[in-house]
């Protein structure tokens, strides 16, 4: 069977909607689950509406990065290896690496063309043991980090312990941040700019608009509009 | 008796969680090793188990220190629901998390709170039905939608990483809005200097977070004596 063929093949869309349908099952169960409990804990409907709807709008935007990565992974492992993988754990950037790698180990290549089905066969088996990584380690290890959190917060200082988890996560965020700005060990200047357009943007809606619950709902999807058009008008 | 209600929701929501979680994960798991395993009965390629144990050791090396820093990392942000799902679609940083904030902030949820908590699940959750609709729609019309689109909205595409991350870093400051541009100096610089003193790229991450947590200490008792 050709690589052409295979790649593209109606089968490989249904085997690889499996992970996609696990993943809205997932979110389906959870958000259902989550709306129950929160009418017994007193918590509005409305409120879990406006919470959904604000999360929706704020993805919107976001979304567009996969989607990108997908059009050009489409061209290279066909159709539904790229939706899946898009769909699932495994950041575009660390697909397109272990694809790269997996793919290297045969003598093939990424590269229009140069695929050949080895290299293919490879890329799938290579992406899918890395995503396990992940799957294993952050699903089912969630149980006990819940625990170990719920540990700190008895155990130490309440003031300190919100401010270490604020702390980890200016890092965390600081670091993707970064990534998204430096290139092979050096700043680039329009992103640095997009990011601080962002960033001022966000701070003025939220000061400002406080008191507008409309405008808070949009102002993530608002402040990322912001600065990617105005980095586009100066770049 | 509102606080005890409160407390008995989240703690019956957490058990439910925890059994379907796990079910969750497990499919997840053989359902991401499914298309391989088709095309290499369909084709009678399979790769060979010290080919297997190659390509495992590349990944790890790769990307192993991701599998333990970014689950424990991401974790007081998205929850045990929320990890459940987040480890298995993906795009954490710079999509999930800033729907599960959003949704937090705009039910005024406190920080670490119950609600926060069920907030998180649902502003995640809302999130993975934007993204895998929008990637459907892509992949099905995809190549034939992306010329259409105006220019000049191509162009701003390119700025999407620094636009998200910014916003949402500004939304993570708040309160702490003196300590966040700090650490925000000081990862930038990790970024860009750690590498180059030899330490592996993924466990940059990893020492600018502690990094991060120093600064907070030496802020927290110099703020506490002022």
């Amino acid at each position: 069977m050709e690589l052409k063929e295979i790649m593209n093949s109606p089968m490989l869309w249904v085997v690889s909607s499996i992970m996609v349908i696990v993943v809205v099952l997932e979110a389906v169960v959870f958000m259902r689950q989550a709306f129950k409990s929160a009418e017994k804990m007193g918590i509005p409907r409305e409120e879990c509406i406006t919470g959904m709807r604000s999360a929706m709008i704020t993805a919107i935007g976001p979304a567009f990065s996969p989607v990108i990565v997908l059009i050009a992974l489409m061209a290279v492992l066909g159709g539904p290896t790229a939706w899946m993988r898009m769909n699932d754990i495994g950041a575009a950037r660390t697909e397109l690496a272990m694809s790269a790698i997996a793919t290297g180990m045969v003598g093939s290549s990424l590269e229009a063309g140069k695929l050949s089905l080895m290299g293919f066969i490879f890329a799938l088996w290579g992406m899918a043991l890395n995503n396990s990584g992940w799957i294993v380690i952050g699903g089912y290890s969630a149980p006990q980090l819940g625990k170990a959190v719920g540990y700190m917060k008895e155990k130490f200082d309440q003031g300190w312990v919100k401010l270490v988890m604020a702390a980890a996560a200016l890092g965390l965020f600081g670091t993707l941040l970064s990534n998204s700005l430096i290139s092979k060990g050096n700043l680039v200047y329009k992103n640095l700019f997009a990011g601080i357009v962002a960033f001022v943007a966000m701070t003025i809606i939220s000061h400002f608009f406080r008191g507008n619950q409309r405008i808070q709902e949009f102002s993530l999807g608002l402040a990322m509009l912001i600065s990617m058009y105005v980095a586009a008008a100066f770049f | 008796m509102e606080e005890n209600k409160e407390l008995a929701g989240i703690s019956e929501f957490r058990t439910k969680i925890k059994n379907l979680g796990v079910v969750f994960v497990t499919m997840a798991l053989i359902a991401n090793f499914i298309p391989a395993v088709f095309v290499s009965i369909k084709t009678g390629i399979f790769p060979s188990g010290t080919d297997l144990f190659k390509l495992w050791l590349a990944a790890a090396a790769a990307f192993g220190v991701g599998y333990f820093v970014q689950p424990i990392s991401f974790f007081p942000m998205v929850n045990m629901a929320g990890s459940f799902m987040v480890w298995i679609c993906g795009n954490v940083g710079e999509l999930r998390v800033p729907a599960a904030a959003m949704a937090q902030k705009v039910t005024n949820c406190e920080q670490g709170s119950p609600k926060a908590e069920i907030m998180a699940t649902i502003g995640i959750a809302a999130s993975v039905f934007v993204s895998v609709t929008m990637i459907t729609v892509f992949a099905i019309a995809g190549s034939q939608l992306m010329p259409l689109m105006p220019k000049a909205v191509l162009k701003g595409f390119t700025f999407i990483l620094p636009a998200v991350l910014g916003a949402v870093y500004a939304d993570l400051c708040g309160k702490n809005f003196v300590l966040g541009v700090i650490i925000l100096v000081s990862s930038v610089l990790g970024t860009i200097f750690f590498p180059k003193v030899g330490i592996p790229g993924g466990m940059v991450m990893l020492v600018n977070i502690i990094v991060a947590v120093l600064i907070a200490r030496v802020y927290y008792l110099t703020n506490k004596k002022a």
